[in-house]
């Protein structure tokens, strides 16, 4: 079965070095830091002769980071890692799929701590996948 | 044995292009201003109503000939923008925006209501623009029809 955007950003960041609990979707109830990958969409595919054939596929990934109780400086810390590995990634190989460019769609923001008192950031970013697969 | 060849219709092309050079700031205009309206209109149906203080704070700003600015003015309009739903049934944040459950931050949103009411709808009408342009408008300058 072919594996999700998500999926694939996961892997990764996983083999980039990103520690921690990551998980495909949005943040579980699980307590303490996390990072969530959420896939929502994404532009038109870029197509060629004639508009016929899918060239690049464009998908939008919003990746979650919330950090420990009252720990803002950790969250910052994880988001800016990522930020590191996905704001400019050229010729990404996960699980199969290759990515020709993955950057971020902005800056990191947040999302205001939770009712835990967990930071809570966010990170919107493209990642365009080469093929129809 | 010889082979000839003959380009035929510059005339009316020259023609098209000026025709186009002096239309096309114009429609470009106009359909930036269409697909501007057709995001916003998809996205009132698409914003989280609790209230109604969000949705009512939808605007469209023309802010030069072919300038627009987009959105909503409520303060928390990107926290509703960007928290996600939860993961399923089984995910107990999924059916709770706030408090009680830890405070997972995940937000439940009756369809046809969700998030990323704003982005979504821009990322399905953008590529609009630029095919309108070329496609309808330049293309019909010309004479010339895309199939």
């Amino acid at each position: 079965m072919a594996t999700g955007v998500a999926e694939d950003l996961k892997a990764y960041l996983v083999a980039q070095g990103i520690g921690g609990t990551i998980r495909n979707g949005a943040l579980g109830p699980e307590t303490g830091a996390m990072v969530g990958i959420v896939a929502y969409g994404g532009m038109p595919p870029i197509t060629a002769m004639g508009s016929h054939n899918v060239v690049v596929r464009r998908f939008s990934v919003q990746i979650l980071v919330r950090g420990p109780k009252a720990d803002l400086a950790a969250a910052v810390t994880t988001m800016e890692a990522i930020y590191a590995v996905v704001a400019q990634a050229i010729n990404v190989s996960a699980n199969g799929h290759t990515y020709d460019k993955i950057v971020a769609a902005g800056e990191p923001f947040s999302l205001r701590p939770d009712d835990s008192d967990r930071p809570l950031l966010a990170l919107n970013v493209e990642a365009w996948r080469r093929g129809i697969t | 044995m010889n082979v000839r060849l003959i380009v035929e219709g510059l005339p009316q092309l020259l023609r098209g292009l000026l025709l186009s050079q002096r239309a096309v700031p114009l429609r470009a205009g106009l359909r930036m201003r269409l697909t501007v309206e057709q995001i916003m209109a998809e996205s009132r149906r698409l914003v989280p109503v609790d209230t109604g203080h969000l949705l009512g704070s939808a605007f469209v700003t023309q802010t030069g000939p072919m300038s627009y600015d987009f959105g909503y003015t409520a303060d928390y309009a990107l926290i509703v923008h960007e928290i996600p739903p939860g993961s399923g049934p089984s995910d107990p944040g999924a059916r709770s925006s706030s408090g009680g459950l830890g405070g997972m931050r995940t937000a439940f949103h009756k369809p046809p209501t969700q998030y990323k009411f704003l982005e979504v709808p821009a990322q399905r009408h953008m590529a609009n623009i630029e095919a309108g342009l070329a496609q309808d408008d330049l293309m019909g300058d010309l004479g010339w029809r895309m199939f």
